[in-house]
């Protein structure tokens, strides 16, 4: 067999004992489903099928997915892995396929069920079946990725439980196996109109072949492997282009101007990932530490290898919020363009806080303190605020897109300065300092 | 084989190795001893290319592990102190996976499994699942899982740890088997005893430095430097200003306290050099009644290395 753990997860996986219990238990409940309606073959069973494919794929199949990464690290096998000579391709598909390799013995099972009994014209059919396939495929490799990302983050995680990481995939995937259900019937992107299944079904494709990229990267990561920022960057950039491409006429109306809509769009997407990237990746000093050596060194390529993508993204909504603050037009809610140089600033203010937080000396809360003071200032101070109609005073909580435009710019800017200097001086307090003695 | 060159890593806040340089010759056993905490366990995580260091180079054959980090787990084999076996897999499938995983050609990978597991003596148990064998024999399969596709070094983080003394011998045995196979072996352990029997090298680290690299006795070679003692048939005060003309003695200490003047100081290990520095001693009217290496244990000779560490 051509990948040594895929091998290594059919030997655990796959058992006689394992291949009669499985269409056992699957065939008494669909016969239990049969009896309960009217002894028919009809569509009862045929949802019952799709249920539990849904189930066993994308929460069970995810779960195993990610305990295919914990169980190694508790295991203390993991390093062995990291050790063996497999590719990093090999490695994240032997792995992605071998340990949910049971579930999707099961999903199989129900999909051949649902074919046998489904009350819909056969292309149909098959365009549902192939929907569950890519909606497990999409729920096992987002429970994948995250379990590697945050695992890479803090080893400690080894000891969660899988299903955190099954609730992520089937948060990814579930969505989208409602959008596919809804009753449309086509979807417009970029002004084109395609049948609706059929955007979701290459839709999920897409986003399938993007959770790939990003298991292998997070595997190269884990085998020591070094890449640079292309991966991360084309994945925005096409993020922020399919995205871009549900931009309506309503939006166009209210916004003004198709290109100045999709900019926003593109803003949207890097500050959430900018967010959600912050949070996820690892804020281990010893990174900055080691970018600070690069950058003295003035080794330009080993920095490239070792940003952090969230700082990538910070460069993306730098240059989005730059250019709609030139080309939005003004009477559309943003009356001065220094509401994107105020939404910027704020947006860095936050990235320091959450730096502050992580530059501790106590970093292992440190994501949730920073989510809590982010909470607090983002909604608890500006309902009190409110709530004695102090509303003048949002100027310190929200980017001002009228009015007091200038003045909240200098505020949220005063308040940038400010939590950089506490970033930076706690940084160089509690790991600056070794650094000096080894320079 | 290795040579390490001002290694420094740090976990957040706390520097684990500190400018840590050394070589390490081709077919050398080195025992790395140290108190819990020096940063042997993190040395041989960078070793294995396990982790990226905050600065400094290793070099592996000559390559940089840290641009080339899958050539060194191809070449290298390493067995973590917190070992893991995949429990619900016999004996003989574990090698076979491992085999496979370390790109072994399929047709070698047969040979591969049965001789790692009989350099390992588990060959009776290929059928026994990982998980119903003893202590010992866990250990054995884990070395066997490491060596399988026959790495040129290896690594192990305290390898007799939890063993009972017969298993203990029988890895010291093995150990000395590989090194006879020309295998590199860098052995973490606190079990010096242990360690002596088959170790050519001591590596000595403290606080994540490297205090000392020495050569354990029987083991020398033409570049490092041995520990010489010199006993005097009667007194002989221009010792010490003879002792410091010569080249290449170092560390001189001169006892004249007692009935016998003696002397100890380091000097290299080449049987020739030696041959000539006794020539040169006697040319120079030294009344030497004996000129030995001095035999010190590993025990001894780390304790004195901590001691010496204390007073400074």
């Amino acid at each position: 067999m051509f990948n040594p753990e895929f091998r290594r997860n059919l030997w655990l996986e796959i058992t006689p004992h394992r291949l009669i219990g499985m269409p056992l238990v699957l065939g008494a409940m669909f016969l239990l489903a049969c009896l309960l309606n009217d002894q028919e073959w009809g569509q009862g069973v045929a949802n019952l099928a799709l249920t539990l494919c849904g189930l066993i794929s994308m929460l069970w199949g995810a779960s195993l997915a990610a305990e295919s990464i914990l169980s190694e690290v508790r295991s203390h096998t993991w390093e062995n892995q990291r050790m063996s000579a497999m590719s990093a391709w090999d490695m994240s598909w032997g792995k992605l396929l071998g340990a949910t390799i049971y579930s999707w013995y099961g999903a199989a099972i129900c999909l051949l069920v649902y074919l046998t009994s489904a009350d819909k014209p056969f292309p149909v059919v098959i365009k549902v079946m192939l929907l569950f396939v890519l909606c497990g495929l999409f729920s096992q490799s987002i429970a994948l990725v995250a379990s590697l990302q945050i695992l890479k983050k803090d080893r400690s995680v080894a000891r969660s439980q899988a299903t955190v990481y099954a609730v992520f995939g089937l948060m990814a995937a579930a969505p989208l196996l409602q959008l596919a259900f809804n009753q449309r019937i086509s979807a417009a992107w970029y002004g084109i109109t395609i049948d609706y299944m059929d955007f979701i079904l290459i839709s999920l494709v897409f986003y399938v072949a993007w959770a790939w990229v990003g298991i292998y990267h997070a595997m190269r990561s884990e085998l020591q492997m070094q890449h640079g920022i292309w991966g991360w960057t084309l994945f925005v950039v096409w993020l922020m282009g399919y995205l871009m491409g549900f931009v309506d006429d309503t939006l166009v109306m209210r916004w003004g101007g198709v290109g100045s809509s999709r900019l926003l769009v593109a803003c949207l997407v890097a500050l959430l990932l900018t967010y959600l990237m912050i949070f996820v990746e690892s804020k281990d000093p010893v990174i900055f530490l080691r970018l600070k050596t690069m950058f003295e060194q003035r080794n330009w390529q080993q920095i490239s290898r070792t940003l952090p993508c969230w700082f990538i993204t910070l460069l993306f909504a730098f240059m989005i919020c730059m250019a709609l603050a030139f080309v939005f037009p003004v009477g559309k809610g943003f009356e001065s363009s220094l509401f994107f140089v105020a939404l910027y600033l704020f947006v860095l203010r936050d990235v320091c806080i959450i730096l502050w937080v992580n530059f501790s000396q106590q970093r292992k809360r440190a994501d949730i303190t920073a989510v809590l003071y982010l909470i607090v200032l983002y909604g608890l101070l500006p309902s009190i605020t409110h709530a004695t109609g102090l509303d003048i005073l949002d100027i310190f909580f929200f980017p001002q897109g009228e009015g007091n435009a200038f003045m909240g710019t200098c505020i949220v800017a005063v308040q940038f300065v400010i939590v950089l200097w506490f970033a930076k001086k706690r940084w160089q307090s509690n790991y600056g300092v070794t650094t000096a003695v080894h320079e | 084989m290795i040579k390490v060159e001002n290694l420094c890593f740090e976990y957040p806040g706390v520097r684990a190795l500190d400018d840590v340089s050394f070589t390490v010759e081709k077919g050398s056993v080195v025992a790395l001893v140290g108190p819990n905490g020096a940063g042997k366990t993190t040395l041989l995580h960078c070793l294995a290319a396990l982790d990226q260091p905050l600065s400094g180079v290793i070099y592996l054959d000559g390559d940089d592990i840290t641009q080339y980090p899958r050539m060194t787990h191809r070449k290298t084999g390493y067995l973590p102190d917190f070992f893991g076996l995949y429990e619900d897999l016999t004996v003989e499938r574990c090698l076979r996976y491992h085999a496979c995983a370390h790109g072994i050609e399929a047709d070698k990978v047969e040979h591969a499994v049965q001789q790692a597991a009989e350099r390992l003596d588990i060959s009776d148990r290929m059928q026994v699942r990982a998980k119903e064998l003893s202590r010992g024999l866990r250990q054995r399969l884990a070395i066997a899982q490491a060596i399988v596709h026959e790495p040129p070094l290896l690594l192990l983080d305290e390898p007799a740890s939890g063993l009972d003394p017969e298993a203990r011998h029988s890895l010291a045995t093995l150990f000395l088997g590989l090194r006879d196979l020309g295998l590199t072996l860098i052995v973490s352990s606190h079990i010096l005893t242990e360690l002596e029997a088959y170790s050519t090298h001591m590596l000595v680290m403290r606080q994540g430095k490297i205090i000392s690299q020495d050569v354990i006795h029987g083991h020398e070679s033409s570049v490092a430097s041995c520990q010489l003692r010199l006993k005097l048939a009667s007194d002989f005060p221009e010792l010490d200003s003879v002792l410091k003309n010569i080249d290449g003695i170092s560390a001189v200490q001169i006892d004249d306290q007692a009935d016998v003047w003696q002397a100890s100081f380091s000097f290299s290990c080449d049987k020739t050099l030696q041959h000539n520095l006794l020539k040169q001693l006697i040319e120079s009217h030294v009344p030497i009644a004996s000129f030995a290496e001095e035999k010190r244990d590993m025990h001894a000779a780390y304790l004195d290395k901590m001691q010496e560490i204390h007073h400074v």
